[in-house]
């Protein structure tokens, strides 16, 4: 566990730069706790997620079902499965492949507005399935490989993040029309950084998004800066995220010598790996630092000003955020089974 | 010492560190090619088996390089994976690993949720022991008889011929 030094956080928290005068008026609107205010993580009970035989949880990427339960696409199975609040397994659907309700490695499962059901593949490919989750209806192939990651804003559009074509030099966020099958906007390049570095922003300088109204969080995953856009790609503002300890990228990829090297130039930098925007407004930040191949997780919870809500701390992965009401799910705290959480809530 | 493009950069981070990401290839595609009947050919544990595999059981054992492992996607890990939660003891994985691990087998292991014994070997010994044996590789053995053979022909660019999967293959000799 890290020390937390909260004169370090507090001083890392006064830095916030705007470079846009023009914030949309949904960011600093909240409700329940008020942002700014130090607001409590308190554990609130585990859930497990069934695992009947033809089951089994090996990878989550998990999204809360507006309907109630979750949608989780599991990557290293290639199968997307809804459950329901408890746990139960409602539905299955897909396996690993190239074909037709197959996939490479979905990467997150989100019901739309219609009732329908979105999943996003690394491959690029985005499949609609119907609400029950068990037949596909139509199939897309967006061109973003790898497509890290997806999330609908309504029926129409979706947020992508990912690279043209697998380019390293490439805008990393999209805007997607479902309906006419076209990207409509693309913007956020990776951020300025030295030459000697370009290999390893290409390697490791993926982009999370989250998406609240009208507004688009950015995070990159080598940056301790936070971007909020519109949907169009114009800048709200950046907000400097107020990590404890965020260890910037600072040593080329190695691109030769054994796996050793490899895994230090790894575990020389920290990874901005995601980021959520929770029910009352509070923008949750997840890092991580691969300690011993294995990493170490961090949480930090703060409003659109980049004022802490959430004081850094080390906690499970988190897995998802609940947009109505205050609940998080972690993996679990103290068991490694990855259908076994954690619920948390944030709590004044 | 590994060289390495940055296409092929692009493929390790996808398969490593959490990263959320995917690459290509990697064993994704295998073929098995049974040795045949005049092609038999002994194969003795290399480490006594934690749960002795039973009789019918069948013996997988998969080698590669550690560091090829870090690009890797999985690999068969969902084969494999499978096949152990179907068959339990009957199957017993056990992974060859040539060279240095700097904290990359059990974390793959972990996050693969398969229960596998490492045995690793260095170069020499592992072309000792498998001169003919191309890296990746994975057998099937039986009752210490080498059943057939899955070498990967696609590591990292290619797309071989799938004639049939790891998964597919054991379960000709397990059900």
């Amino acid at each position: 566990m890290k020390p937390w030094s909260r004169s370090a956080v507090l001083a890392a928290s006064m830095a916030l730069t705007c470079e846009s005068p023009a914030p949309t008026d949904d960011v600093s609107h909240t409700r329940g706790t008020p942002l700014g205010e130090p607001t409590a993580l308190v554990w609130n009970g585990d859930i497990t997620l069934a695992d009947p035989k033809a089951v089994l949880t090996v990878q989550p990427h998990v999204s809360v079902d507006p309907r109630g339960g979750f949608l989780v696409a599991d990557s290293r199975e290639a199968q997307i499965r809804r459950y329901g609040p408890d746990g139960t397994l409602l539905s299955r659907f897909g396996r690993k492949g190239s074909g037709p309700d197959e996939f490479r490695r979905p990467n997150g499962a989100h019901r739309l507005p219609s009732g329908r059901i979105v999943v996003f593949d690394t491959n690029g490919k985005l499949v609609l399935l119907d609400s029950s989750g068990t037949r596909s209806t139509e199939t897309q192939q967006t061109g973003l490989v790898p497509l890290y990651q997806g999330t609908p804003l309504n029926d129409e559009y979706a947020v992508l993040s990912g690279r043209v074509d697998g380019q390293a030099v490439t805008n990393l966020v999209h805007v997607w029309n479902l309906r006419t099958r076209q990207l409509t906007s693309s913007f956020f390049p990776s951020p300025s950084h030295p030459e000697a570095l370009s290999a390893a922003y290409a390697y490791a300088g993926f982009a999370s998004i989250a998406v609240r109204k009208d507004t688009v969080a950015v995070l990159f995953a080598l940056s301790d800066t936070l971007r909020l856009y519109t949907p169009t790609g114009s800048l709200i503002r950046s907000v400097k995220i107020p990590f404890s300890e965020f260890r910037k990228l600072r040593k080329p990829i190695p691109m030769s010598g054994p796996p050793a090297a490899m895994q230090q130039w790894r575990a020389s930098f920290s990874v901005a790996s995601s980021v959520f925007w929770a029910e009352n407004g509070t923008i949750l930040v997840q890092w991580y630092d691969v300690v011993a191949g294995e990493n170490e997780w961090h949480l930090v919870g703060f409003d659109s000003q980049g004022r802490i809500t959430v004081p850094p701390t080390d906690t499970p992965k988190l897995l998802a955020v609940s947009p109505n009401n205050p609940a998080l799910f972690f993996e679990h705290r103290h068991s490694e089974e990855p259908n076994a959480w954690s619920i948390a809530l944030l709590h004044r | 010492m590994v060289h390495r493009s940055l296409a092929s950069l692009m493929r390790i981070a996808l398969a490593t560190g959490g990263l959320s990401l995917v690459l290509w290839g990697c064993m994704a595609a295998t073929s098995f090619r049974s040795t045949g009947a005049g092609a038999v050919r002994s194969y003795a544990p290399l480490t006594p088996p934690i749960t002795a595999v039973q009789n019918d059981g069948l013996e997988i054992v998969w080698a590669f390089e550690v560091g090829d492992l870090m690009a890797c996607d999985g690999g068969p890990a969902l084969a494999l994976r499978h096949l152990q939660r179907e068959f339990g003891p009957r199957v017993r994985l056990t992974m060859i690993a040539i060279g240095e691990d700097p904290h990359i087998i059990q974390p793959f292991l972990k996050r693969e949720r398969l229960d596998a014994e490492v045995v690793r070997l260095s170069r020499r010994a592992f072309v000792r022991r498998f001169a003919d044996s191309p890296l990746p590789s994975i057998r099937l053995v039986q009752r210490g008889v080498t059943l057939a053979t899955a070498r990967d022909t696609a590591w990292i660019d290619g797309v071989p011929l799938r004639t049939l999967g790891i998964e597919e293959a054991a379960r000709t000799f397990l059900d």
